[in-house]
């Protein structure tokens, strides 16, 4: 192996590099790093390398993962068909694949040879059948999963990646036209909208097939099998209950007009009408089955599934070993979520996201401050409406000001971006007109008024807030309703002297179509710093697969 | 003529981990990454009329992975450094440099190298992106300090780095 570099600068350059990859660079350290790099012609090549080897360690590792989470939920002669299928090997071959288990005990332990796929099928048949137990007799879930990758690292081999397979050629196939086939049972659902979709007909672990689009109108059976690899998907079933689909995403037909399974990847469940309720979607290990609502399952992981409940309540039940539910069901309610670890007969509590298709969300701007207004002109959306003493008589337009302090740098007549509105509590605020009327400045609250259009799902969502204050952020009010908590990273009572983000999570109910009233409650909690710096930029962000979805 | 999709279907994937490290260079955080990555792969099948032909597919989606990591990380706004132009240009040039081995088999020698490596060290890979468990989480169970982790971490990705670029000059392939 060759030896790094050894300039006496090169292992700070990589530690540089690797703190600032996870953000935890200040100025003057990045200041530093840009050093390096800027007089050593090398050093952006090596730190180049360093992330892309991250990358592809990442992908490496999610990928074997993958492929056993394709596979671990199938057991006997589905499972030694699923193999014979990705090696494509003839039925004859798969005689007695699993008959001889007593060598799989020697091979679990000692695999330092190639095995051949009779082995591996052999073991992983063995591993994941209802001998799994003798297995994991010798540990954990985790240390069996272990080794299910080991051997499946010599089923799959580098061809489990996508990167490995860029010399498959990539031809579109035209999607068949939509019929009712008489071999396959009638249809149970129907793709009604895709964006920027590209499926597969491979699956996880196989080679990268051809692509295939499906179009909107396409009628699935009970056994299709869809890769979704790039894009949105939407899927409505017989009974009208929606699937809304994130790439990478694998997902079954079952034969049932109200279910789905999905494999791999990630799910949003939509039921608004009566005949959708009780939607059920069979995701690894667990059970989920809508009770009138919005939820989003996680199935990325290979150890574990998500469930999170953006609107209304769902109830999860544990699979047992040959699939079936096994549990008495848990019941989930809204801005609530629930983690089952493969393997454990329990599901558990976790946090609450209404982010789950990060890259689906649509982010609405509601009101910046000072939004393309000039310096020294009031800001007609924002408003002082109390202070310490109560609500004021008449509300105060708020006017923007360029930051002058060294921390708070201002962006200054930015269209686009929010600006500061500033001013020093007093009988008379800087750069202001006329007398306030303010007399109690230890506590200011800051009104706008939002609107919100009809194309908005008004699902769970979090409002997003970048501000700049030197003060405490102390409440947030939505038509006349406080949102509690305001997040882990902002506290109530909490001093800010720097600029901020936080998300503030807020349940269905708070917003409404059309207008809504945000109040935003600041104290000042220095008693030598009269300066009040305040900068909002408020987003919501919400679910927005309906608007991208129909505007295509 | 513009560019066929399944040509920009075939360069995402080719070049898939060379993109994303540098939408990560360009935004300093792992998952804001993906994220750009995601949107520039959708926005550059939206808009492939807009790409001249293959050759320019590349350059294309560098530049679309600098502007919208750019917007990403001022509208986030929390990260505490970030590198400038003049750095993000050094880094550009490194994507898709014909100098380089190819995607294909830079994993292939990663996986090699993964296999040479001490047990411990994939212990911990696979407990950090196979479990997808945090540093944090890890710490906690194997009983480490947080930092002992996050650094050995770093090590175990170093050490890959270098096994790949000598395992790649010995097969007579640039890195």
């Amino acid at each position: 192996m060759s030896q790094p570099d050894n300039t006496p600068n090169h292992d700070a350059l990589t530690e540089l590099f690797w703190d600032y990859l996870h953000g935890r660079l200040d100025a003057e350290a990045a200041a530093k790093l840009e050093q390096h790099l800027l007089t050593n012609a090398q050093a952006a090549a090596d730190c180049k390398d360093l992330v892309d080897t991250m990358v592809l360690a990442q992908e490496a590792f999610k990928s074997e993962g993958a492929a056993i989470n394709e596979l671990k939920h199938l057991t006997g002669p589905d499972l030694l068909k699923e193999l014979a299928r990705r090696e494509q090997l003839a039925e004859p071959q798969l005689v007695d694949l699993s008959a001889d288990v007593s060598s799989v005990d020697i091979k679990l332990q000692d695999h330092t040879e190639p095995l051949t796929f009779k082995q591996i099928a052999s073991a992983t048949a063995y591993l994941l059948s209802p001998y799994k137990k003798r297995v994991l007799a010798f540990g954990s879930l985790a240390a069996a999963l272990v080794l299910a990758v080991i051997l499946l690292s010599n089923l799959v081999g580098p061809s489990a990646n996508p990167i490995a397979n860029n010399n498959t050629p990539t031809e579109f196939i035209e999607p068949e036209a939509p019929t009712e086939s008489t071999t396959r049972g009638s249809a149970v659902a129907t793709i009604t909208a895709t964006h920027n979709a590209v499926w597969s007909s491979a699956s996880a672990g196989e080679a990268l097939a051809s692509p295939v689009i499906f179009t909107p109108g396409t009628n699935l059976h009970p056994g299709d099998r869809l890769t979704l690899t790039v894009g949105f998907a939407e899927i409505t079933t017989n009974d009208g209950a929606i699937a809304i689909l994130e790439a990478p995403a694998t997902v079954e037909l079952l034969d049932n007009d109200n279910a789905i399974r999905l494999h791999a990847g990630k799910l949003i469940g939509i039921c608004e009408t009566e005949s959708s309720k009780g939607f059920l979607v069979q995701s690894p290990g667990l059970d989920v089955t809508d009770l009138g609502t919005r939820f989003a399952v996680d199935a990325t992981s290979p150890v574990c599934t998500e469930v999170h409940v953006l609107q209304g309540e769902v109830e999860v039940e544990l699979q047992s070993a040959d699939g079936s539910a096994s549990s008495a069901p848990y019941r989930v309610v809204e801005r609530q979520a629930v983690r089952h670890t493969h393997g454990s007969k329990q599901v558990s509590a976790t946090e609450f996201t209404s982010q789950i298709f990060r890259s689906a969300y649509q982010s609405y701007t509601l009101r910046g401050t000072g939004l393309a207004i000039a310096e020294g002109k009031p800001d007609p959306h924002w408003q002082i409406v109390a202070d310490g003493s109560g609500p004021l008589e008449k509300p105060i337009a708020l006017h923007v000001q360029l930051s002058t302090h060294p921390h708070h740098p201002s962006p200054g007549n930015d269209p686009e971006r929010a600006q500061y509105l500033l001013f020093i509590p007093g009988d008379q605020l800087q750069g202001y007109p006329v007398d306030t009327g303010i007399t109690d400045p230890s506590r200011l609250v800051i009104s706008t008024t939002i609107d919100l259009p009809e194309s908005v799902r008004l699902d769970a969502g979090d409002l997003y807030m970048e501000y700049a204050s030197a003060n405490v952020l102390h409440a947030l009010t939505i038509n006349g309703q406080t949102v509690e908590p305001l997040s882990k990273r902002v506290n109530r009572g909490e001093l800010l002297g720097t600029k901020n983000t936080a998300l503030i999570p807020i349940p269905s109910s708070a917003l409404r179509h059309g207008e809504n009233i945000v109040e935003v409650e600041i104290r000042n909690a220095r008693e030598t710093l009269f300066q009040w710096y305040i900068h909002w930029e408020l987003r919501y962000e919400v679910l927005g697969f309906e608007t991208q979805l129909k505007s295509l | 003529m513009p560019v066929q999709i399944e040509h920009i279907v075939e360069a995402l994937h080719q070049h898939r981990s060379s993109l994303i490290g540098y939408a990560w260079v360009v935004v300093g955080d792992a998952q804001l990454a993906d994220d750009v990555f995601q949107d520039v792969s959708l926005a550059a099948i939206r808009k492939a009329e807009q790409i001249v032909d293959a050759e320019h597919i590349v350059p294309w989606l560098r530049q679309a992975i600098r502007l919208r990591g750019l917007e990403l990380r001022r509208n986030r706004g929390r990260h505490a450094a970030y590198l400038s132009p003049e750095v993000l240009d050094l880094f550009e040039n490194y994507v898709s440099n014909a100098a380089r081995a190819t995607e294909t088999d830079r994993m292939a020698s990663l996986r090699r190298c993964i296999d040479t490596m001490p047990k411990h060290s994939r212990d911990l890979l696979a407990l950090r992106y196979e479990q997808d468990l945090k540093p944090a989480e890890i710490a906690e169970q194997l009983g480490k300090s947080d930092q002992a982790i996050y650094k050995a971490i770093k090590r175990i990705h170093v050490a890959l780095a270098h096994c790949i670029k000598d395992r790649l000059g010995s097969i007579g392939g640039a890195s």
